[in-house]
């Protein structure tokens, strides 16, 4: 009894020592990654690592969920729809809050990504703009080329649905209104976007042994 | 006849008339010339006349929003969206010079123009929330790169005459005016802001803003309070010009309660910023006249005060406008104006409007 208490004590030491280096290691390596970043913006000082896995972890609390029908509006022709879809689609969730540069970066990321598989995958792509006035999103439109349409959620459904600190955000939805993928892009850290429109590109092709390199397509 | 005494008696007396005459048409030419206007001043247009409009001429160039317009000393215009971070200078007809980037020369450099002033040549500093300055040229061009001692988030620029730059930021907890030379030497910093504001720096608003006069004093605002600090060349502390205007809603000191989590402060500024008076704007209208610009957050209004550099200030607290004001120089005052989209949703650029200011004086009325 005696001589398997000492080893698990050990064992326990073991594991403790184990766990402080880890911690060491991580330090220092957090150390070295700040010093390499020590000239990037104050929001890319974190190691890009742990705003991927923020950004994983975040987003991965919408997979499984429902998105929620509800009334959208065009803000081109003013048109009311419902947030219905046929076809699996993409849609990306647009706010004044957070960060604006990496809403630019994505929509335009989107807007290629919908050139580029059109002809080769069956998908839809749609912006709804939670706190944005129609001024400013036809003024997104104008900055980033999109032909896919813009809607607003002027009774604040979505907001209230999603409890949203992080924007933007971009879904995959498929027919059963069932979110299948989603993420919210990192500040400076367009690879981490390219690789999750990567992501949704196989998800779309539902073939999970097409490796279609988007950062090597998408430039 | 009048004997010696009396001749005194009469010359003294046409004397201290004549010079008492003088002191009042000085004062009334000092009067003219103060340029005082406002205080019978109900709306925008009986301070400020229409002039014209610049059109803007970008070619393929774009621009989202103008959220501030800085004008060179050779009357270049240099556009900023602070929201998508485009620098673009255009002439003052509004025709495109260069839309400011570093793609060829800082390949990588995470270009996000946010604060930047013009030097004397009618070079221009640029600020993209790193540790350093960029430098261009008066046609755009990029020249060079230079690091900054801190590493911070800068409010507004303003260079005096030897190109020293003058700015604020949060560094070491607190509030600070900064003076870097074009070198990045930090030259001097001074914190003379009360504690009340030290837990609550905009990183994320318009507002702060610094000032230059001609003698080398410098002004400042805060976005939270209606005071401006004057200081001098050496950031000294002169004076603080405190009116607060009847509409302006201060910050609820107490109930300021920042979190470690950034996105949760943002949300909280977010919140706060929509109950409270900001402090937008300070603009040199002319070499005798400033102009604070406030937001009335629950009107979502405009609202000004006009003051002198002595801190009498020509105001009128009723008076409230829709356009804010982004550009003051030798008594004109330039407004962005968006079009509206065509039918396809298609939005043209923002045109920029020109008003003069004008000089109706109702000098019975001032304080």
């Amino acid at each position: 009894m005696n001589k398997l208490k000492r080893n698990f004590l050990t064992l326990e030491s073991i594991v403790i020592v184990i766990l402080v280096l880890g911690m060491i290691i991580l330090l220092i390596q957090n150390r070295l990654l700040l010093r390499e970043t020590e000239n990037k913006n104050l929001t890319t000082m974190l190691p890009n690592t742990i705003s991927q896995m923020s950004s994983y972890l975040y987003s991965s609390s919408f997979l499984g969920r429902k998105f929620p029908i509800i009334k959208i509006k065009n803000i081109i022709n003013n048109q009311l729809s419902e947030t219905i879809f046929s076809k699996p689609t993409i849609v990306i969730l647009i706010s004044r809050q957070g960060c604006s540069p990496c809403l630019r970066t994505e929509l335009s990321l989107l807007q290629k990504f919908k050139e580029f598989y059109s002809d080769s995958l069956d998908f839809d792509v749609l912006g709804i703009g939670l706190e944005e006035s129609e001024k400013e999103m036809l003024i997104l439109r104008k900055l980033t080329n999109v032909t896919f349409p813009l809607f607003s959620d002027e009774m604040g459904h979505i907001k209230k649905w999603c409890h949203l600190e992080h924007f933007p955000l971009v879904f995959l939805v498929n027919e059963s209104q069932q979110i299948l993928l989603s993420h919210y892009p990192i500040r400076g850290n367009i690879e981490h976007s390219k690789r999750n429109l990567n992501l949704l590109a196989q998800f779309l092709s539902q073939d999970d042994r097409v490796v279609s390199s988007l950062l090597g397509k998408i430039k | 006849m009048f004997k010696k005494t009396e001749y005194m008696i009469i010359l003294i007396v046409i004397f201290s008339l004549l010079s008492v005459e003088s002191a009042y048409s000085g004062q009334r030419k000092n009067f003219d010339f103060q340029q005082t206007i406002i205080s019978g001043a109900k709306s925008f247009e009986e301070i400020f006349q229409k002039q014209g409009e610049i059109i803007l001429n970008l070619g393929e160039e774009l621009i989202g929003n103008i959220h501030i317009i800085k004008i060179g000393f050779q009357n270049q215009f240099l556009l900023l969206d602070r929201r998508f971070g485009d620098a673009i200078l255009v002439d003052n007809s509004g025709k495109l010079i260069k839309k400011l980037n570093v793609e060829k020369d800082l390949p990588g450099y995470h270009w996000h123009a946010s604060v930047a002033c013009f030097l004397q040549e009618g070079d221009m500093a640029v600020w993209c929330g790193l540790r350093d300055i960029l430098l261009f040229d008066k046609h755009g061009e990029f020249k060079k790169k230079i690091n900054l001692n801190e590493m911070t988030h800068y409010r507004d620029f303003t260079a005096d005459k030897k190109n020293d730059i003058f700015t604020y930021s949060f560094i070491e907890n607190k509030i600070s005016i900064l003076k870097i030379n074009l070198n990045g030497k930090l030259l001097k910093k001074e914190s003379i802001f009360p504690k009340k504001y030290y837990s609550f720096l905009h990183r994320f608003e318009e507002g702060g803003c610094i000032e230059l006069d001609n003698d080398g004093y410098i002004y400042q605002t805060h976005l939270s309070g209606p005071e401006i600090y004057k200081y001098s060349n050496d950031l000294k502390l002169v004076e603080i010009f405190n009116r607060k205007p009847r509409f302006f809603k201060s910050l609820p000191i107490n109930q300021i309660q920042m979190f470690n989590y950034p996105m949760e402060n943002f949300l909280k500024i977010q919140k706060i910023m929509r109950s409270i008076t900001q402090n937008l704007h300070l603009f040199k209208l002319n070499d005798s006249l400033y102009l604070s610009q406030y937001f009335i957050s629950d009107e979502g209004k405009f609202a000004l005060d006009i003051w002198s550099k002595t801190g009498q200030y020509y105001s009128h607290d009723d008076l409230r406008y829709n356009s804010q004001i982004l550009a003051a120089r030798n008594n004109f005052i330039y407004v962005a104006h968006q079009p509206e989209a065509d039918e396809k949703g298609n939005v043209p650029n923002p045109i920029i409007i020109i008003y003069k200011m004008l000089f109706k004086v109702d000098t019975r009325k001032q304080k």
